[in-house]
């Protein structure tokens, strides 16, 4: 079952290679995310249902949280396909893109959906390997335009991010000798359904060691605080649906990682080691998000520190723990998921028309593209977590976990930040979105295709801030049950 | 790796971690299963290929390869 799922954005991105239009890429890219979306739900239901499967002698596996991952990584990949072709095909009708660079981005895409959705089903700590390949990857989608700016930002990306992630394999290479020490020399020493299994018996020594060199080099991928600088010049240089997949989905792989090892590494160091470093970093990249949010001159940028701050949000959620604190994290995850993306798509639009990224030359979006600037209010309302939406609630179950656990300073400073990015977001979006359109923008949306991606954003940014529905709650609570291992019988018995 | 400005010298930078790593790797545990080895030597050698190709693509957009020319985006 899992193999089926890889090997669809596969076959699509090699089937790619033989289109000779625009119409047949676009058919063949939305046909190719659309069987991906079907068979990752489908996965989903699967594991919801049934547990935990293994495939391919347990070199892949999918638990609860494999499939959560998926469950973003394909709904938010179905929707960045839908948008593509609205604004890739905006680009290539104005010439910036030819035939050959336009299949070379759907052959991308495809490849980068594919080592996205490894990330989660890989049953190993060679997680290393897929992560890495998401970099590779999202490089050469980086340098697709050529510009100045955007192989600048792929430099720093590349550099960055592979020295970064190199020691999290160094993380990776110190827990195996703590797993050889107990369980010996096996191919098994690295998989995180044996691993999990004898987590108590570490070496806290070796463990904490590996736990900071992997929530260094996962936090320069996860874009956490002093490790950021590669993140707002990647994610303001991609297309706009290449910085939604970048923001909405990668980060969250790379947090998936650290969850993954915080969960084995808690049970032999105790829960204040790992929770502290992870409530520390999340603080930093709150309180440094926040001043170059306020002062940003480039909404894209704008965007990408925002998604610093959410990370910073994610990684205090899991740091406070407790049930509380875990599922607003995991639940945050997804609505950051939804709502990034829909901002960066609507940006995306913003940019097409009028072609600057700079927030003071562009006004008046809800006049000249009504429907794109109502999107951009109701996103940039649910990004800095105001009460109707969604993001609003996993905000708020994170805070009174804090409060619950005792971690009142930090709790404190949590939510002083937000209140200081709202403002700043705020501002800087109205400045956008209100006011007269400047001269020489005709009234008119992008394309229809862009609006449609993003009415389907909308929906679960909606949805989720009044209504969670009990499958999807029950869904998460598993994912939480997983992540804190209160419950051994789930791997014993294969079923919750 | 800090030190330097070619872009060249950062990816050897690179590349000489990744040794220590794996000596260090073999030192520490007579080495990691074959899997997961055979994925590491591949990531590198696409990593650095694609490096490559980036160092190229600097060259020819800013018509020399010093990182020093790399500093527009700030802020």
């Amino acid at each position: 079952m899992i193999e089926y799922l890889l090997f669809i954005p596969i076959l699509t991105g090699v089937l790619c290679f033989l289109t000779r239009s625009k119409t047949q890429i676009e058919a063949l890219s939305l046909t190719g995310s659309t069987v991906t979306l079907i068979l990752g739900l489908n996965l989903v239901k699967y594991v919801y249902q049934n547990g935990i499967i293994m495939e391919w002698t347990n070199t892949l596996f999918a638990d609860m949280f494999s499939a959560f991952i998926v469950l973003i990584v394909s709904i938010v990949g179905f929707v960045a396909s839908i948008y593509s072709i609205g604004y890739m095909g905006h680009e290539f009708k104005h010439g910036i893109l030819d035939l050959k660079k336009l299949r070379l981005y759907y052959i991308l895409f495809h490849m980068f959906m594919f080592t996205m959705l490894l990330v989660g089903v890989t049953n190993n700590l060679g997680l290393w390997i897929a992560i890495e390949m998401t970099t590779l990857v999202s490089t050469l989608l980086l340098i697709l335009y050529l510009r100045k700016s955007s192989v600048e930002a792929a430099w720093k990306y590349m550099t960055i991010c592979t020295v970064g992630i190199t020691f999290a394999l160094l993380g990776t290479i110190l827990t195996y000798y703590g797993a050889v020490k107990i369980m010996g020399e096996s191919g098994d020493a690295l998989n995180w359904t044996s691993l999990i299994k004898v987590a108590d018996q570490f070496d806290p020594t070796i463990m904490k060691l590996a736990f900071i060199f992997i929530l260094i080099g996962y936090g320069t991928k996860a874009g956490l605080a002093p490790m950021h600088t590669w993140l707002p010049d990647a994610h303001s240089e991609a297309p706009s649906p290449v910085s939604a997949l970048l923001s909405g989905v990668l980060l969250n792989c790379a947090m998936y990682g650290i969850i993954r090892f915080y969960s084995i590494a808690t049970k032999s160091t105790g829960i204040e080691f790992t929770s502290n470093l992870l409530i520390v970093f999340g603080l930093l990249s709150l309180g440094i998000a926040m001043p170059f949010i306020i002062l940003q001159e480039d909404y894209k940028r704008m965007l990408a520190y925002s998604s610093v701050e959410h990370m910073g949000i994610i990684a205090i959620g899991i740091g406070f723990g407790g049930t509380f604190g875990v599922f607003g994290a995991l639940l945050h995850m997804f609505n950051h998921a939804m709502t990034k993306s829909l901002m960066f798509f609507g940006a995306g639009n913003v940019h097409l028309k009028h072609g600057t990224k700079e927030i003071n030359k562009v006004s008046g979006v809800v006049k000249s593209m009504p429907v794109t600037g109502a999107m951009l209010l109701i996103g940039g309302l649910a990004i800095t977590g105001s009460p109707p939406f969604s993001i609003f609630i996993s905000e708020f179950i994170i805070l009174w976990a804090g409060f619950l656990q005792g971690h009142i300073i930090a709790s404190v400073l949590f939510l002083l930040f937000i209140i200081m990015i709202f403002a700043g977001f705020f501002y800087n979006l109205s400045k956008m979105i209100f006011g007269n359109p400047k001269p020489g923008i005709t009234t008119g949306e992008v394309s229809r295709w862009t609006l449609g991606a993003m009415v389907i954003l909308v929906v679960f940014v909606f949805v989720l801030g009044v209504y969670i529905p009990p499958t999807f709650y029950d869904m998460i609570m598993k994912v939480v049950a997983v992540v804190r291992w209160d419950d051994k019988k789930w791997l014993i018995f294969g079923q919750f | 790796m800090i030190s330097r400005k070619k872009p060249l010298m950062q990816m050897l930078g690179f590349l000489i971690m990744e040794n220590g790593l794996f000596l260090g790797a073999i030192s520490l545990t007579y080495g990691m299963p074959l899997i997961v080895e055979l994925g590491i030597f591949f990531d590198v050698l696409i990593g650095v290929l694609i490096m490559g190709i980036l160092i190229f693509r600097i060259n020819k957009t800013f018509d020399s390869i010093d990182t020093d020319m790399l500093k527009n985006l700030i802020g």
